[in-house]
């Protein structure tokens, strides 16, 4: 009987350390991680149960996604739509335009892709941006507007000059034509990061993924984290882009009324939603509306978002408040 | 003849199943130290066992842009740019499993692997 026992806490020990091996592998499930660089911006993907082909593919898609929808690339659909003012768009295209002009009518032309003139006037799509005269600020002006979009079916049209930029929806969109190459793939998880815009898919190794949320004031430390799954994270801010003149700093999210980078107390606007574009789309709309006229847009777009101001308060809208975490006091708010 | 509670012959055997786990414990835990990863372009330029950093050093890497990388017992940060807005020096010292940082316009990009702590997977902003 007692040689028995000592049998079975023999197996006892065994199994132990069995399962114990297996939790420690399935922990260890070997993610797959790449550096690349598309859109202008750095690239990162890790993912869980895939391989280097999934990357390869999520690559791939993000890649030919800036290809049709970059004004930088001369092949492109909007290209040829700012050189033509007319074209017939691709899907993606027609889809993303679409909305922005939807997004720009609810925030009074405040986001705007016909930005596109001044932005090129500011230099802020160049290594040397510069401040500009102040004629040719008023003149850039008369080019932009979103009422010069008309959209006939699958045919665009500009009026009065306008040219269009996606680059506000882009990087957003990218994260989900990847974390799209994830589902394909049926992994178990993804995480991609495209500049400031980053995709999260499934879970790993059961866990929920950590975004961290960069400190505008500090780009080395984290203003705090968010658990989450299954949805994407856009930020805008004013302390990416930025250059100095005379004293003044000037920032590249440009003020469709003044011409001049806007003002408005924010320094950045975090949007989680559950469309990639989408939350890159509203983080510029956010940051350019400012926090009160953004919340009267949260619920529609089932969005949730941290504003941070430039005095340093950090205020959460409350579907935020289980899964962000900071070490600095913040305010939940109620659209 | 009293029959005893635990023979001999189990505790060794015991012993070898306790060691034998520990051994597998040990192998699939593995990559404890704290690695960077110094990456040009998506290669691997080079990989530093922050570990046994003794005393603080620089290198260069020729990437699209010439950047300086700064090693120390304490982490790794980029040192020195020839890009415009030197976002990749502000980002400081990366110390933590999980720390990143890229100099976008020379295509240059440093992260830590192993090591303890830092559970980001991914940066928005």
């Amino acid at each position: 009987m007692k040689r028995t026992v000592s049998i079975y806490a023999t197996l006892l020990i065994l199994f132990s350390f069995y399962a114990y091996a297996c939790s420690a592998s399935r922990r260890s499930d070997s993610p797959k991680s790449q550096t690349s660089y598309a859109m202008g911006s750095l690239v990162t993907q890790t993912v869980y149960g895939g391989d280097g082909q999934t990357l390869e593919n999520a690559m791939k898609a993000i890649v030919a996604l800036d290809d049709e929808i970059s004004y930088r690339n001369d092949m492109s659909v909007i290209a040829e739509l700012n050189e033509n003012a007319n074209a017939r768009l691709s899907a993606k295209a027609l889809e993303l335009i679409t909305q922005s002009q939807k997004l720009s009518r609810e925030t009074d032309g405040k986001y705007d892709i016909t930005v596109l003139s001044l932005v090129l006037l500011w230099g802020f799509d160049t290594d040397s941006p510069s401040l500009p005269d102040d004629n040719d600020i008023r003149s850039a002006l008369l080019k932009t507007g979103y009422e010069k979009i008309t959209i006939n079916d699958d045919i665009v049209t500009l009026a009065g000059g306008a040219a269009v930029d996606l680059s506000a929806a882009g990087k957003g969109e990218a994260c989900e034509v990847a974390v799209n190459e994830y589902k394909k793939a049926g992994i178990t998880g993804g995480i991609v990061t495209v500049g400031g815009s980053v995709g999260v898919y499934g879970t790993k190794n059961g866990e929920k993924f950590t975004v961290g949320v960069r400190d505008p004031f500090d780009a080395s430390s984290l203003l705090g984290t968010l658990l989450l799954t299954d949805i994407y994270i856009s930020t805008s801010g004013s302390y990416e882009k930025k250059f100095s003149s005379g004293g003044t700093e000037y920032h590249h999210l440009l003020d469709t009324d003044t011409g001049y980078p806007v003002e408005n107390g924010l320094i950045s606007v975090t949007v989680i939603c559950n469309d990639g574009g989408l939350s890159d789309m509203l983080a510029s709309a956010f940051f350019c509306v400012g926090k009160e006229k953004a919340l009267t847009l949260i619920g529609e777009y089932s969005a949730e978002a941290i504003f941070v101001t430039t005095d340093k308060h950090i205020y959460i809208t409350g579907g935020l408040a289980d899964c962000f975490d900071s070490s600095y006091g913040f305010t939940v708010i109620s659209p | 003849m009293k029959t005893k509670l635990i023979k001999k012959a189990d505790i060794i055997a015991a012993a070898v199943i306790i060691a034998a786990g520990l051994a597998a414990f040990l192998f699939l835990r593995g990559g404890e130290g704290r690695m960077a990863v110094v990456e040009y372009n998506g290669k691997t330029v080079k990989t530093i066992d922050l570990s046994e950093v003794e005393k603080e050093y620089t290198f260069t890497v020729n990437g699209d842009l010439d950047v300086e990388i700064t090693v120390t017992p304490e982490g790794i940060r980029f040192s020195h740019s020839e890009c415009r807005d030197k976002l990749c020096i502000k980002f400081g010292l990366l110390s933590q499993r999980g720390d990143m940082a890229a100099c976008v316009p020379a295509k240059v990009s440093i992260r830590i692997t192993g090591g303890t702590g830092g559970t980001v997977d991914g940066i928005t902003g």
